[in-house]
């Protein structure tokens, strides 16, 4: 059994369990559903932070539409804390510290609009707290056919290892991609890695995504230079379902098997962030290294509307997920 | 039908070494190791700069024991002294560098530079010495061709013996002092790179003590290690070890708040350590550096010492883009003779030797008009007349003999209305009739003017896009020299255009006949020119998901937009030169922002830059841009460079950089300096 399911379901589960206050890290942005988990949450201390994307034409849309949500939440017990997209991972650190002073709680870290590289981030470094009485992981859907037709983020960056996340032990022979709407930068990652070393890529596809969002992954599969080939290259994976993701993870490569326990793949999270979670989950336990191609901006327009929210516990007690 | 039997499906060569060697070294042409490229197996360093695609990657790969290997077992690519030789590579992106500096070793940002350029030298010998160690297993293996040549004599022996030998070196302040053997040396040198990347990935709180107490000088230990190698006799041959180094852009990165160049940004000062190593000139160690154009000539101080690389004394320039790049002389073009061959070796890998032995063979040239006007004519009735429209308020006269001429020579007549646009703009009236024509509607004199060689051939190209957008049709694009045209001296850009040509070629052989095995006897013009349109439209997408994709992508739009509207709505050809925009050195070295944005685009091949000498009558010297060939395929203009480009200002394109902008090339009046555009 594997302890995830809707918010509203799972969380009171796991208070009654744990018997412990509730904290939450989140983020706001302009996409209405980075409020969800926060409203729909009771929690007694929170800390939202306020991502500042590089200067771009979306900037004033982007910050009315962040004071807006800001506004839904006065009154609760938040912290907002402004950091830039490319902030050195040494602020986040600090901020994390200073919010989990009094460790005794059940943690949630909203990932609904948290960048990748914070999110991987804060997660390695909250799993490491032993006295953490339980960690759980949210995520809310925008609403049914809420993501927006345009590209999502723009001017990523070149390819580079999360931060936390570098290469730890050998260097990798298969490269694990989830794919997404987008694959921007993916070419470049793959170009380099055929080059100089042998490696085996797999993809794994997020499903369902539903109609148009099938054709759009499809069509940003068919984008990369050397799309998947032959039996075994692609494997459909849950887009919802991190655990599935994990499991299909540890059937591709296997942890702690001879071939991967010196040199585990490395991992690129391009596709939903509930894959992406099970990847984070991976490389925590492993030791992979995760590149990305952080976009510089993101559309303001990201989303619209709000979904199911779903929770994944990872931590309750002295047991732990996956 | 196999999709492998396209020739050029897989458009990496490197690529095949490890699919299939054999492979590899019928497909790598050793054309390109002639000219100042052999000085990269020359003792010495080397630093191979070029624009992505060009080639870097491939020249350093050579030295890759697995191709070097391949090289051997299945016939010599390279025959040189120099080569193959014992080496090992570092790629700053997989190698876990792109993490450097992101924690803090120091408060104040001086101490904590220096501390990281420590830790970066260090932790940059350590894994090139673990790396190392890996190579020197590879070769203890019997009968192996790559020992062999290398003259390694390999045995478990020697290898502890090297193993105490080097320990004891100096360089390690120590901290090898325990080392029995060989094993004992691999072990201490990868507890040392893991206890490194544990901390680079936030595994653990501090750098350990030892660590920081010990820290060797970057490029010192590789030197002992080569006199170690000879010392311990592991080679028969002795010579440099080669280092082999790529993503050096990678160490820029680390660093993403700062700005640019700047002496504060932690990337530049981490370039600036590796140029330390090669600053050192340690005859012992020669570095082979890829680089991207601008990368280097802004990073050329050694960290920590006021001095500056100087080329020919510290290191080799190899400048791809340079050796490629098409000059007066075609007959001299380098590129033309390499692509011969490497797109030879591809037609025969597949076993077409049958094909035409000459490629402009296998190429069909192109209509006479250039737009495939005969099947426009079957098509739909046209006017009799020029294709493009003459001037408004045209005589008689010249309307009549326009109509004579383009019933046996469209083309003529098209010049013929070119020149008339030209002519009437300037002067602001038409041209005398019977100054060109006499009353048999013969030409005066044997040198009309839009006959006259340099005229047409200034206004050929552009001429033909004019003729296609006129009649509604696309420009062809045919014969073997066109394709070398558009692909802009890029290997990869040739490739992925013959990829998309030769897939047309056998979808549409596979419908008649068995098998599709054929070779094509000729390459039509409409399949090749579908093919570059393919690549082309390929081509800017892969702009769009590049780094700053959205960036560059939107400003290539709008400028080749521009570009196109300008050379279109040109009746006269005033400005065939238009193709591409020049700007004053002196505006750009006040512009750092728009002059790094300019370099990034370049860097990228999305465009060409060339110094450029300029015809204004100050004289002041002047760089200019023009959109890569590949790119202008897609924007329907002319891949080519004559008279003068757009003459603009720093202020002008930085307005252009602002997205939704319309760019609009502005035309100045006859009495500026461009006025000598005008035919005399």
């Amino acid at each position: 059994m594997e302890p995830w399911g809707q918010l509203e379901w799972l969380v009171p589960k796991l208070l009654d369990r744990a018997n412990t206050p509730v904290k939450l890290i989140g983020c706001i942005s302009p996409e209405d559903r980075s409020t969800a988990v926060p409203t729909k949450l009771e929690f007694s201390e929170g800390l939202l932070l306020v991502v500042e994307d590089a200067p771009s034409r979306y900037s004033a849309k982007a910050a009315r539409k962040v004071a807006n949500n800001r506004r839904l939440l006065e009154g609760a017990n938040v912290t907002f804390r402004s950091l830039s997209l490319f902030a050195p991972p040494a602020d986040l650190e600090s901020a994390l510290a200073k919010f989990l002073r009094d460790p005794e709680c059940l943690l949630v870290i909203d990932m609904t609009s948290l960048p990748k590289r914070f999110f991987f981030f804060l997660l390695k470094l909250t799993l490491r707290r032993k006295r953490l009485a339980g960690l759980c992981v949210t995520y809310t859907q925008p609403e049914a056919g809420g993501y927006a037709d345009a590209p999502l983020a723009e001017d990523a960056i070149e390819p580079a290892e999360l931060p936390g996340y570098s290469l730890q032990k050998s260097e990798p022979s298969t490269v694990i991609v989830s794919l997404g709407f987008d694959t921007l930068g993916l070419d470049a990652l793959l170009d380099d890695f055929r080059n100089y070393r042998e490696v085996d890529v797999k993809f794994l596809l997020p499903f369902p995504p539903g109609q148009p969002y099938s054709r759009r992954i499809w069509r940003s599969v068919f984008s990369l230079g050397n799309p998947p080939e032959g039996a075994g290259a692609a494997r459909v994976v849950s887009a919802i379902d991190a655990f599935d993701a994990y499991r299909a993870l540890m059937q591709i490569a296997p942890g702690n098997s001879s071939r991967f326990k010196n040199a585990p793949p490395a991992l690129a999270p391009f596709g939903p962030k509930p894959v992406s979670l099970a990847m984070c989950l991976y490389a925590i336990k492993f030791g992979s290294p995760v590149y990305y191609t952080q976009p510089s901006v993101y559309n303001p327009d990201y989303s619209v509307g709000i979904g199911a929210s779903w929770a994944y516990c990872l931590r309750l007690g002295n047991r732990s997920w996956p | 039908m196999p999709r492998d039997l396209n020739p050029f499906h897989t458009l990496y060569v490197t690529e095949t070494a490890r699919r299939n060697p054999e492979q590899f070294t019928q497909l790598f042409s050793p054309e390109i190791l002639h000219g100042e490229v052999t000085s990269l197996f020359e003792p010495g360093n080397t630093i191979v700069q070029g624009s992505i695609g060009i080639g870097k990657t491939m020249l350093l790969t050579l030295f890759m024991p697995r191709i070097a290997r391949a090289s051997l077992q299945h016939g010599e690519l390279l025959k040189h002294e120099g080569y193959p030789r014992f080496a090992v590579d570092i790629n700053f992106s997989l190698a876990g560098f792109s993490t450097l500096g992101q924690r803090p070793l120091a408060d104040s940002g001086d101490e904590n530079r220096g501390l990281w350029s420590a830790v970066f030298g260090d932790l940059f010998n350590y894994y090139l010495v673990e790396r190392i160690l890996v190579n020197l297993r590879d070769l203890e293996g019997p009968e192996d061709l790559l020992a062999e040549r290398l003259g390694a004599k390999i045995t478990a022996a020697k290898l502890d013996e090297f193993a105490r030998t080097l320990a004891k070196r100096q360089c390690w302040y120590d901290f090898l002092k325990n080392v029995e053997s060989f094993e004992s040396l691999q072990k201490a040198v990868s507890k040392r790179v893991a206890a490194y990347r544990g901390f680079l990935a936030w595994n653990r709180k501090r750098l350990p003590p030892a660590l920081q107490r010990t820290k060797t000088e970057i490029g010192v230990p590789l030197g002992e290690i080569a006199d170690c190698l000879e010392e311990c006799g592991l080679f028969e041959k002795a010579g440099p070890l080669v280092v082999t180094v790529d993503q050096t852009e990678v160490l820029l990165r680390v660093d993403p708040q700062a700005s640019g160049n700047s002496e504060t940004s932690l990337g530049v000062v981490l370039c600036r350590t590796v140029n330390r190593a090669l600053g050192s000139r340690d005859p012992r160690v020669s570095y082979k550096i890829a680089s991207r154009p601008y990368a280097l000539e802004q990073n050329l101080q050694v960290y920590g010492t006021g001095a500056a690389l100087e080329q020919g004394r510290d290191y080799q320039l190899v400048d791809l883009d340079e050796i490629f790049r098409r000059h007066e002389n075609e007959d001299e073009w380098f590129f033309k003779r390499f692509a011969e061959d490497v797109v030879q070796r591809r037609l025969r890998s597949v076993g077409w030797e049958s094909l035409p032995p000459r490629l402009d063979e296998l190429f069909a040239g192109e209509p006479s008009s250039g737009t495939g006007d005969s099947a426009g004519r079957r098509r739909r009735k046209r006017a009799p007349g020029p294709r493009l429209q003459p001037p408004g308020r045209l005589p008689a006269s010249w309307s009549t003999y326009l109509s004579g001429l383009a019933t046996h020579d469209l083309d003529d007549a098209d010049r013929a209305v070119v020149w008339l646009h030209q002519i009437s703009r300037r002067e602001r009236a038409m041209p005398d009739f019977d100054k060109y024509v006499d009353e048999k509607q013969e030409p005066s004199s044997d040198n009309l003017p839009w006959r006259r060689e340099w005229w047409r051939k200034e206004r050929n190209e552009v001429l033909k896009f004019q003729v296609a957008s006129q009649t509604q049709q696309r420009r062809v694009y045919a014969g073997w020299r066109m394709l070398l045209t558009v692909s802009g001296s890029s290997t990869y850009i040739l490739l992925s255009i013959l990829r998309e040509a030769f897939d047309i070629f056998i979808r549409d052989r596979a419908g008649k006949e068995r098998g599709g095995e054929t070779p094509p006897s000729v390459i039509s013009a409409a399949t090749l020119s579908q093919a570059i349109r393919l690549a082309a439209k390929r081509a800017l997408e892969r702009v769009a998901h590049g780094p700053h994709g959205d960036t560059r992508h939107d400003f290539l739009l709008r400028l080749g937009t521009a570009l196109r509207d300008a050379l279109m709505s040109d009746p006269g050809i005033s400005y065939p030169g238009w193709t591409g925009f020049s700007l004053s050195k002196a505006e750009l070295s006040e512009a750092p922002d728009l002059r790094r944005f300019l370099e990034e685009l370049s860097g990228f091949g999305d465009l060409v830059h060339l110094d450029h000498t300029t015809k204004e009558k100050d004289g002041l010297p002047r760089e200019k841009w023009y959109l890569a060939p590949i790119l202008c395929a897609h924007f329907e203009i002319p891949a080519i460079r004559t008279k003068e480009p757009y003459y603009t200002s720093a202020a002008e394109v930085a307005n252009w950089r602002k997205r939704r902008t319309v760019i609009k090339l502005r035309r100045k009046d006859r009495n500026d300096s461009q006025s000598e555009l005008f035919p005399g």
